[in-house]
Order: structure tokens, then sequence, then C-alpha cells
């Protein structure tokens, strides 16, 4: 089998991930409907408040619709076809990598793209459709958004899969890996200039959202090389980080018993 | 070349908080010595360390300390490599997409062990049609029975052609017929070349698939031998059962223990190093009008709770 043939097992794992979602198409699109609506009423909330208070810090309307954008686009496409990244901390404590284990094909990758996340997929339509509708969009910001949704993609998912490994190093870290996502979205889609301080320092280091919710000034609005340089740097070394901690985890993979099947 | 050969192979978990951390000896450090071709099985009571070892084997679990080697190659090291010369079966553990037909799933797992489309087509009709599976190919994994999708587990564990089969309870659940269909196919495998090794507590995929059976309690082998020696190495029990032409009632023999009194039939049991077995025959024989009478060894059942009792009694 050539190196071609094996690069198209990834689309065609993605492509069965999807089909199995699809074996119930009534639910699928609905849970996408209700996501893309969840997201338009959190949009229709600050359209009320910035009706009230045009600007906040040098924030408008359009920064935060470009937030939202950014945010759920990254956030999407990598809870969406990383389905498994969001169950990964219960998953290695259930022992349920034993599958993606025993088969001959890097386990992260495989693990990740076998499920898809169908609510998430409401996030991957309502990120481009808000860029779209309401962000003005031409050749150049759509360069410029499609960089700021890859970088962010890059911190979101090196940053879940470094909270969710240490289900290898704790024995669980599912609750703490929920809590500490949700602290994480929630900083990620509020203005960057709202936190001051001690806070700032830890949505740079601990908690990086920061990056995130910077973006839509220092990318989209005015772009900015340094602040694009250090985020695609930090994502990196988030990354390196998080592979490292992932190999070394595996090395302490204890399994399990359950009974179990792949969904 | 070797198919399993492991040296000290041992697997200690940690449990419990920090400050009350315990270590649990899963695996106490086993050697093992598989050739190819041979057909093994791993048996044990729960706990014994049989999943634990089998999961070291294939590279899922990292080792504490010792060596082993599947076909040359270290499990935990070379687990990709590995991955494409063996199959597993874990009777627990799907490796079919639940919401998908199981015809995606074997496509799928042609494109995972790097078949070229044509020879995965060919191996997944010849898989299909030797298990009977053709009518189900289009069926959702979730509304197959349990037997159905076991024989599609061990069709998609087959696809690659392994060289070594791992197969963890992979009869576990299944009615009379669909076990023997299981035990057949892996028989063939066998007969194919594939070194087999096999976890069970069926004393019938024992007797029907292995040839050598390795015991292991409490992470260490306590017995190592044919199949055959392991009924006579661990009991010496034999079993007498008697059909006589006229009305029996049972005998007080000294050492003979009566299992089953029916008007015309007996069952006895006795231990042939304590009483010969001429010696018992002679007797029945004297003291009844024979019609027919058998003497056999216990069934492995039998042999397999005796290893598990005298070794619960040690601890």
């Amino acid at each position: 089998m050539s190196k071609a043939d094996r690069r198209r097992f990834w689309p065609r794992l993605m492509l069965a991930a999807m089909r199995a979602q699809l074996a119930y198409p009534g639910a699928f699109w609905l849970t996408i409907l209700a996501m893309v609506l969840n997201d338009g009423v959190w949009l229709a909330f600050w359209w009320l408040y910035f009706s009230r208070f045009p600007v906040i810090r040098g924030w408008r309307l359009e920064d935060v619709a470009a937030l939202w954008a950014i945010g759920a686009s990254a956030l999407g496409l990598v809870q969406g076809f990383g389905g498994n990244l969001s169950r990964l901390a219960r998953l290695i404590t259930q022992g349920e990598l034993d599958v993606y284990l025993s088969l001959p094909k890097p386990v992260l990758p495989h693990l990740l793209l076998s499920r898809v996340n169908v609510a998430s997929l409401g996030d991957v339509i309502f990120g481009p459709l808000v860029f779209l509708l309401f962000l003005h969009p031409s050749l150049v910001r759509l360069g410029l958004f499609v960089l700021a949704v890859a970088l962010a993609g890059a911190i979101f998912l090196a940053f879940l899969l470094l909270l969710h490994t240490m289900a290898f190093f704790l024995g669980r870290a599912d609750l703490l890996a929920d809590q500490v996502t949700i602290s994480m979205v929630t900083f990620s889609t509020y203005p960057s200039p709202i936190f001051q301080g001690g806070l700032r320092l830890v949505l740079f280091t601990l908690l990086p959202a920061g990056f995130i919710n910077t973006m839509p000034v220092s990318i989209l609005r005015s772009p900015d090389p340094r602040f694009i340089a250090a985020t695609a740097a930090f994502a990196l070394l988030l990354s390196l980080l998080a592979l490292l901690a992932w190999r070394q985890g595996l090395k302490r993979y204890a399994s399990g018993n359950l009974f179990q099947a792949r969904l | 070349m070797l198919a399993v050969r492991t040296e000290g192979l041992r697997k200690v978990f940690e449990q419990g908080r920090a400050r009350e951390r315990r270590s649990h000896v899963a695996v106490a450090g086993i050697d093992l010595r598989i050739e190819q071709g041979e057909s093994v099985a791993f048996i044990g009571p729960n706990g014994a360390g049989k999943s634990t070892t089998i999961k070291m084997l294939t590279g899922i679990l990292h080792p504490t300390a010792g060596t082993a080697e599947v076909l040359e190659l270290v499990p935990w090291q070379q687990r990709q490599r590995l991955a494409l010369q063996i199959g597993t079966v874990f009777g627990q553990r799907s490796q079919l997409w639940f919401h998908l037909p199981a015809g995606d799933t074997l496509r799928l797992l042609g494109a995972i062990y790097e078949l070229p489309p044509t020879v995965a087509r060919a191996r997944s009709r010849e898989l299909v049609d030797r298990f009977s599976l053709g009518d189900l190919l289009s069926i959702p994994v979730r509304k197959l029975s349990l037997g159905q999708r076991m024989r599609f587990e061990i069709a998609a564990s087959l696809l690659h052609k392994p060289q070594v089969l791992f197969l963890d309870e992979p009869t576990v659940g299944l009615d009379v017929i669909a076990k023997a269909e299981v035990r057949e196919v892996i028989r063939e495998a066998n007969r194919d070349g594939a070194t087999v090794f096999l976890t069970s507590h069926d004393a019938g995929d024992i007797e029907t698939i292995a040839h050598r059976a390795v015991v292991i309690d409490r992470g260490s082998l306590v017995f190592d031998g044919k199949v055959s020696s392991l009924r006579r190495q661990w009991l010496t029990d034999k079993v007498v059962e008697l059909r006589s032409e006229e009305e029996v009632t049972p005998p007080q023999m000294p050492g003979v223990v009566v299992e089953k009194a029916t008007r015309y039939g007996l069952r006895l049991r006795f231990s042939a190093q304590d009483l010969p077995v001429r010696q018992v025959v002679a007797e029945l024989l004297e003291r009844y009008p024979v019609h027919d009478i058998t003497i056999s060894d216990p069934p492995l059942e039998s042999v397999i709770a005796a290893i598990y009792q005298r070794e619960a009694l040690k601890r």
C-alpha cells in the first residue's frame, strides 16, 4: 500500500465517524440546529447590550461577533471532528483505549477522529456564518479569519489534550477536565480588555483564553505580527507539552475491563 | 522464530491515594516460550493475570519489569509494526462500529491493516462466506445478536491473516452452535499456521482449540504442559458409569463416591492413586450383572475447578 493510500485512511475514518452519527438523521440535524440557535442567542444578548453601551474599552459589537465567529469555528472544528477529545479523560480512566492500541495506527489521531461530536458541528456552521454575514468578508479578511481559527484551534486542541491527559497521572480527571473546559470556553468568549491584573497573566499562561479573546482586535481588526508570532509560538509549545504528556501517560495506561463498544 | 517469548514479565498496578498507595501485583514475573504454530490455552481464575499478560503482549500495557517479544518485536515499543502481524479479540470489547453495518468496519479495517483494496475485498468475502455472514453485512452492529457480533469480531481479527492470534474469552456469551463455529474457525487459522494464544474459562474452548495449556494464578505460572496431561497431573480421579441388567442398590465401597444413582445405573468416582482401577472394576463386576461399563477421566471443567481450588487453599 502506497503512502498516498495510507493517508487516504484518515478521511475515510472521518467519513465513517460522520456516517455513524447520521444513523439517526433526525437527531443529527436537530442537535446541529439547537447549537446554532444556542450560539445565536448569546450573540443576540451581546447585540442588546451594545445597543445600550456601544463600546466596552474599545470593543464594539463587531469585535464580539468576530470573537464568537473565531471561537465557535475553532472549538467546533476541534471538538466536532475530534469528537473523542471531550471524553478523553473518561476513556483513559475506564480503560477504553485498548481497541485503538491494538490496531496499527497512531493512537491519538485514530482515537480523536473516530467520533464526531454532532453538537459541535453547530459551532462549525455558526462561526463561518457570522463571519460571512456580519464581518465584511474580503479575501484578505478571509485569510486573517482562517489564520485566527487555525491558531485558536491549535490552542484549544493542545490545551484540552493536556488537560484530559492528566487522567493518566491523576487516575481520574474527567470532572476536572469538564470544569476547566467550561472556564476556558467562558473566558474565550468575553472581550479581552475587561480582564486586568493577575487574571490577565493567568489568561496568557495557565488558562490560555487570553490568546483567543485578543484575536478579533490583534488579528482581524488590525493585524499585529508580534501577537501572531507569539500566539503561534505558544500554540507550538503547548502542543509539544501535550504530546509529551500523552506519550508519558500512555506508559502509565492501566486499561480496564468494562464491556464496551465503538459508538 | 519464536512467536512469543517472555522473561520475568511483571506488571504491578498502583492503587489508592498517594499516602495510602498499595501495589497490586497482577503478573509476578512470568517466563514463557511459544513456538510458531502452537495453540496455547492460557488459563486461570478471575484476577489471575491472564488479560494483563495478553495486554502486555499486544502492546496495550507497558510492563513494570521484564522483557517480552512477540514475533521478535517488543510489543510496547514496536506496537504499530506488531499490530500489522497479530490479530486480537477481546470478548468484552468490540472493534466494530456500533451504529454502522459490520461490512463498513471490515472495509475500514482493510485500510487500517494496509491491505490493497482488491486483497481486502477478496479476504473479506472469504471470511464472510466462511462465517455465513453474507445476509448480515448491511445490518448495523447494534442490531446483531451477540453470536453474530462475535462472528464478525473474529472475522475482523483474521482479515489480515495474522501470524499470532490473541483471543481473550472469544466465546463468552455464545450459544452452542456459535461456539462450535468460532472454535472451528480458530482451529482452521491455527492449521493455516497462525499461533493461537487463548484465554477462556470454557473447557470446551480449551479442549477443542488448544494443544498446550499454561495455567496462571496470582500472576505466576503453576502449570505448563499438554492439555491431555493437565487432566492426569491435576486429577487422578476416575469416573465409572455402569448400567446393570437388574435394579441396583448403591455400593458401600471405601474410597468410592456415588455421584449419581438411578434404578439401573450408577455413576461412581474414586481416586486411581488410592484404589487401583482393576480392583474397583472387579468388585463392581462381581456385585452387579453389568450390561455396560465405561471408565473415563473427569471433564476438564472439574480439572480446572480443582486447580483453582487447590491454588486458593494455598493462599
